[in-house]
């Protein structure tokens, strides 16, 4: 914006903020020299103020200039970049002389920031325990702290005109390819010109992800969002770029495979032989999440014939007087499931745990009891629940429970036929999710824990 | 790009298809008690073709069989070829989803209708098919366990077997057990497709020893197979019982599981959709290449194949085409497609390259 | 993206709407048939008895059992299936039957043709154990129903599986009997049950020739050795043997186990007559001497090895007698010299080849009393 001759930039600056009551100007003048600052009170360290620009107005230097002790500055030139710069939290500070000419000085305040303690829904008993707050820099802090390589680069950009997001690229530079460096600048720029979200949202972590993921419309999630330093730095150690957005705690890795999402920190920690069982155990876990409720319903309705006699007796006893086709059953029994998994949750905490236990016990009870749904129902639908919650991804949960209800329809309809040609449906899918030229699903990665033979991964 | 893991899995899976239940029936029928030295033998012609295979492969090292076809010859006559290779390539399919429906009529669903199974059989390929060729051939990789499972299964027919049913080899004439090891290998179809994709690979290295090995595998795994079906049941009942390898399945009991013939079928029924899969794939590709002009979607192409595909079934079960006149075909249009022309296009071309 | 999805909404839901589904036989509709026996009558019509075991629930885990028996008199075995179907209400499925009993007379047909619809139909089961009754028809032992205070199908089949594991009778399911009642040159056994005191046991091996009885059977002392000299020995087998005269009853007893023994045999054709040596190899368990004075090993090894190839010689004659080639000597002759074979008329020739039977054994224990700590009077 053009300065206009009769008013100075001070001018134009104070009239773009007088209407928020947080925006102060201040003058203050001691001897000849008077300065005029302009800040957001809310954005800014007062006490940085005070000791490093106010109090050096007493002291000058031989040549008769202020001198500050803040290290961050800069001159600021246009309109624009006084705006920009009071909205990141700096202090503009005019001299009498020259109304048209500013310095910035960076004093962000710092009481809005979380101290830093370990996330609630990522806990481990052995590891450290502090993971990402809202602030970029102090996550950038706790990454850079760890990894001491000259080669680790922390790259900061702006994406968002209206409303405009700071975020850090963070990369190894020598074993991270450039190209990909380049192509998520690129996809992330495209967001921002696309006019997709803006002007009617602001640019989240979500539409970050929806941008640089190549299948976004897949069920499965192909970038992975935790709080924990140390995953991070294990991600950026296999050559893969980590995303952090500020005022939000989640980095966001990416690219990553399906085998990640089943592993937890803790595996790593542990001897081998305790992580190899437990990864083990959670794909199996996946596999039981998706596929139960489906073989249940073929095999009570199309195939009893290859249940043992014992079984058969069992099962028939317990459907015996259900009205509901199983179908029904079971596509009950999962929306009972889902609410009791959600009331808890909003409700305040003493209140939420009753309704939970109480919940759980008295109605699988009574429904049961009343013969509206079978004993076995209940069974299979809660062992397909603990087994999707064992995951340690929520999204990965949440895509096998819902994965497992078209399966459910298919296998009401088709019997194991529907089923068997359901996994060759999702496999086809599996197969082609991809990420620059990382494949979805590669070798399961049993030689990351710690003394297997390492083999060379390759990609293929 | 596909490496050379994925062309193993490739051919095996189109390799395998529908008739392996039925196929120690077949090979009794011709063959005798002797059937496992046929499937030897037939391995060893599939062997040979795939020495004649090869060689077409090495002349022509980034094309696919439908471009050659026109070079070799001229043009007007390589585009009727492909066109008669794509007729070929569809009655295949449309023969492997008919048997297949006619099993799982029989075995699994008798009273529903058997366009039901189709309809999901064809739409559950057209889903896998329109993806691109490496994501078809690592889909094959993550079913390797069928084949596993399969193998422990047919071990569990051992606990009741004789071996001496299948003594004294040879017992039978050379001219029987020629003409099995013939219709052994029209069962073995299903390594030409690797002519088809050949502008997919990554490198050129190896392939024969990749070919070599998939027709070894498939050979061994088909005589273990006919083995097994010889020994466990006795001679006659190997003629006479349609499905051998179902009946031996459903005979199987434990505390746990007591038949496992649906489960079998319930898994076999991946692999031949992977054979209808790769057919499809390589007709609606080079389809499309020819035709990228007036159809902008391979999707397109594909779905119409799968309508052609069914549509053949009503006319079959309205009588008025019969079964069997369809099924006979094959046994004119196999051999010429498989051995004769690609034969012919190999003598031309060394002719050709003789006078030059 | 979302035109796509509601599409194969709509789609799924309306095939959910659509379809019927022709082919459900959901669990609780199926009546099970437990047990089922065959008879033939003089008019050549079959009988068939069908138990059908129904389980009432009383809530909370709590049930009860209730056994029906339904009677068909009919042509086949399919039509008399067809004729209980309309009997009963829901779908009967044979696919957990757990024993087929066969009338003696039954039997003595070539009754695999008559049980053909169970190799026919998909959905039968071809792990049924098949028993013959013992000179009574099989609907006799069905009537029993109850045996103590459970199902008489479930006691029957573990009986059998008993008397398979304690090598009484020759593992022996259906289709095992279709398997080798269609190759020439051997024959099998299926055992015998009787009903004695309201409970049913299995008496012997019968011995079956060309696929029908021949009313002969081992009784369930001999049939251990049978089934040593046939190679289908079970776990284990219980034998007992009387010492000689100078030792008095009821102290002359030695009974002992026998496990995996080893059998083989070697067949010679010389001038026209054939020869056969078997061979076993017995290990032998002690499991109780009654004798008062202590017996030395050498004395109960050779007791115990002359009683077992009197016997072994007892079994070979009687199975010769009845003309049923349980040893598989036909189909060895078939198999390793077809020449032979073709000149042979093997019904009449069997009863006639010379069997030799050798039994070596081998006590491997005495349990956990030695041979010389028996008391003394």
């Amino acid at each position: 914006m053009e300065v206009n001759e009769k008013t100075s930039m001070l001018e134009e600056v104070q009239n773009e903020f007088h209407s928020s009551s947080d925006f102060k100007y201040k003058k203050y003048s001691i001897g000849e020299v008077t300065l005029h600052l302009c800040y957001l009170d809310t954005m800014i360290d007062s006490e940085v103020i005070q000791t490093h620009i106010l109090e050096r107005l007493v002291s000058k230097d031989h040549s008769g200039r202020i001198i500050t002790t803040i290290l961050d500055s800069d001159d600021a030139y246009t309109l624009d970049e006084c705006i920009q710069a009071i909205l990141s939290g700096n202090v503009i500070v005019f001299n009498d002389n020259n109304k048209n000419k500013a310095k910035s000085y960076s004093a962000p305040s710092n009481n809005s920031d979380r101290s830093i303690t370990e996330s609630s829904t990522e806990t481990v008993s052995l590891g450290p325990h502090d993971s990402f707050v809202e602030s970029l820099k102090i996550n950038s802090t706790l990454i850079r702290k760890r990894l001491r390589t000259k080669e680790l680069i922390i790259k900061n950009i702006t994406v968002g005109k209206k409303y405009p997001i700071s975020l850090s690229i963070i990369y190894l530079n020598d074993i991270t390819p450039q190209s990909m460096i380049k192509t998520i600048e690129q996809k992330i720029k495209k967001l921002e010109l696309s006019g997709q979200v803006e002007p009617k949202k602001m640019i989240e972590a979500v539409h970050i992800q929806n941008s640089i993921e190549e299948y976004p419309t897949s069920i499965f999630p192909q970038v992975m969002y935790t709080e924990r330093p140390d995953r991070t730095i294990r991600h950026l150690i296999t050559g893969k770029p980590a995303i952090i957005i500020d005022n939000d705690p989640n980095a966001l890795l990416f690219p990553y495979d399906i085998y990640g999402y089943f592993r937890s920190t803790e595996d790593f920690n542990f001897r081998w032989l305790f992580g190899v069982f437990f990864y083990s155990l959670r794909i199996f876990a996946f596999w039981i999440a998706v596929l139960i409720p489906s073989i249940y319903i073929a095999v009570t309705t199309y195939h009893s014939n290859i249940l043992p006699v014992s079984i058969f007796y069992t099962l028939k006893l317990s459907i015996e007087n259900v009205p509901l086709p199983p179908l029904i059953e079971a596509l009950t029994m999962i929306i009972i499931l889902e609410l009791l998994k959600e009331a808890p949750l909003r409700l305040p905490n003493p209140i939420g745990s009753t309704i939970g236990t109480v919940g759980a016990i008295v109605i699988g009870t009574a429904i049961v009891q009343t013969n509206l749904i079978s004993n076995s129902m209940v069974v299979v639908i809660a062992v397909t629940a603990i087994a999707s919650f064992s995951l340690p991804s929520r999204e990965m949960s949440i895509a096998a429970r819902i994965m497992g209800i078209p399966l459910l329809i298919l296998a009401s309809i088709f019997g194991f036929i529907g089923i068997s040609l359901g996994v060759f449906m999702i496999f086809a899918h599996l197969s082609k999710i991809k990420a620059f030229s990382f494949r979805y699903v590669e070798n399961p990665g049993f030689s990351e824990f710690v003394l297997f033979k390492n083999r060379k991964g390759k990609s293929s | 790009m596909i490496n050379n893991k994925h062309l193993f899995y490739l051919i095996i899976f189109t390799q395998f298809g529908v008739a392996i239940t039925s196929f120690p029936n077949n090979m009794y029928k011709v063959a005798g008690h002797d059937g496992w030295i046929s499937t030897l033998v037939g391995g060893m012609i599939v062997q040979i073709l795939i020495l004649l295979y090869y060689s077409l492969y090495k002349k022509f090292p980034d094309k696919s069989f439908t471009d050659y076809t026109k070079i070799i010859t001229n043009p007007f006559i390589g585009t009727c070829i492909n066109i008669c290779y794509y007729a070929y390539f569809l009655y295949v399919v449309l023969v492997v989803s008919m048997r297949f429906s006619d099993i799982i009529t029989i075995w699994i669903f008798p009273k529903s209708p058997s366009w039901l199974i189709l309809i999901l059989f064809l739409l559950t390929a057209y889903i896998v098919a329109k993806n691109d060729i490496l994501t078809i051939a690592r889909t094959y990789v993550l079913c390797t366990f069928i084949f596993l499972i399969f193998i422990l299964f047919l071990l569990s027919a051992y606990d009741n077997v004789h071996i001496g049913r299948i003594l004294p080899i040879g017992q039978y004439p050379i001219k029987k057990i020629g003409s099995g090891a013939y219709s052994s290998f029209l069962e073995m179809l299903g390594f030409e497709i690797f002519l088809f994709i050949a502008p997919n690979f990554q490198d050129t290295k190896k392939k024969l020893f990749t070919l070599t090995f998939a027709n070894f595998f498939t050979t061994i795994f088909y005589t273990f197979i006919i083995i097994t079906s010889y020994i466990r049941l006795s001679n006659k009942e190997n003629s006479y019982i349609i499905d051998p390898i179902l009946y031996i399945f459903k005979t199987y009991h434990s505390k746990m599981i007591e038949s496992l013939d649906t489960i079998f079928l319930s898994l076999w029924t991946i692999v031949i959709c992977a054979t209808v899969v790769s057919y499809i794939y390589i007709v609606s590709e080079d389809v499309h290449k020819r035709l990228s002009l007036i159809v902008k979607n391979r999707k397109s192409i594909l779905l119409f194949i799968i309508i052609v595909v069914f549509a053949f079934y009503p006319l079959v079960s309205f009588h008025l085409i019969r079964r069997e006149t369809i099924v006979n075909f094959g046994s004119y249009l196999d051999p010429l497609f498989i051995i004769i022309i690609p034969c012919l296009l190999f003598l031309i071309n060394k002719v050709r390259g003789l006078i030059n | 993206m979302i035109r796509k999805s509601i599409i194969i909404i709509c789609l799924f839901l309306f095939l959910l709407v659509a379809t019927g589904c022709w082919d459900s036989r959901t669990i609780t509709e199926k009546t099970l048939v437990n047990g089922i026996s065959i008879d033939i009558d003089q008019d050549k019509k079959i009988e068939v008895n069908a138990l059908i075991l129904d389980i009432i629930g009383r809530g909370a885990g709590v049930f009860d059992f209730q056994n029906e028996s339904v009677k068909s008199i009919q042509n086949s075995v399919s039509h008399a299936g067809m004729e209980i179907q309309s009997f009963l209400p829901g779908d009967i499925t044979t696919s957990k039957t757990r024993v087929i009993l066969l009338g003696e007379d039954f039997s003595k047909t070539k009754f695999i043709h008559l049980l053909s619809t169970f190799r026919r139909r998909t959905f039968s089961n071809l792990n049924v154990s098949v028993a013959i009754t013992n000179k009574q028809p099989a609907k006799n032992v069905l009537a029993l129903k109850t045996v103590g205070s459970k199902p008489l199908s479930f006691i029957l089949r573990d009986t059998i599986d008993n008397a398979e594991s304690t090598s009484i009778a020759q593992k022996m399911e259906l289709f095992n009997i279709f398997t080798y009642s269609s190759e020439d040159g051997i024959d099998f056994t299926i055992p015998v049950v009787d009903v004695s005191d309201k409970r049913v046991e299995v008496v012997g091996a019968g011995l079956m020739h060309n696929a029908s009885y021949t009313g002969h059977f081992i009784t369930s002392e001999q049939s251990p050795v049978l089934l040593m000299l046939m190679g289908k020995y079970g776990n284990t087998g219980h034998f007992i043997t009387k010492l000689p005269k100078k030792y008095e009853a009821p102290y002359n007893t030695i009974s002992y186990e026998i496990i995996r023994p080893r059998n083989n045999f070697s067949i010679t054709t010389s001038k026209d007559k054939i020869k056969v040596n078997l061979k076993v190899d017995a290990f032998v368990r002690i499991d109780g001497i009654t004798s008062i004075k202590m017996l030395q090993e050498k004395e109960m090894w050779s007791i115990i090895k002359k009683d077992l190839n009197k016997r072994a010689k007892e079994v070979i004659k009687e199975i010769q007698v009845a003309n049923s080639d349980v040893l598989g000597i036909g189909r060895y002759l078939k198999e390793h010299q077809p020449e032979e074979w073709r000149k042979l008329n093997w019904q009449k020739e069997y009863p006639t080849i010379e069997t030799k039977p050798k039994v070596t054994v081998t006590i491997l224990s005495t349990g956990a009393i030695g041979t010389e700590s028996q008391l003394e009077e």
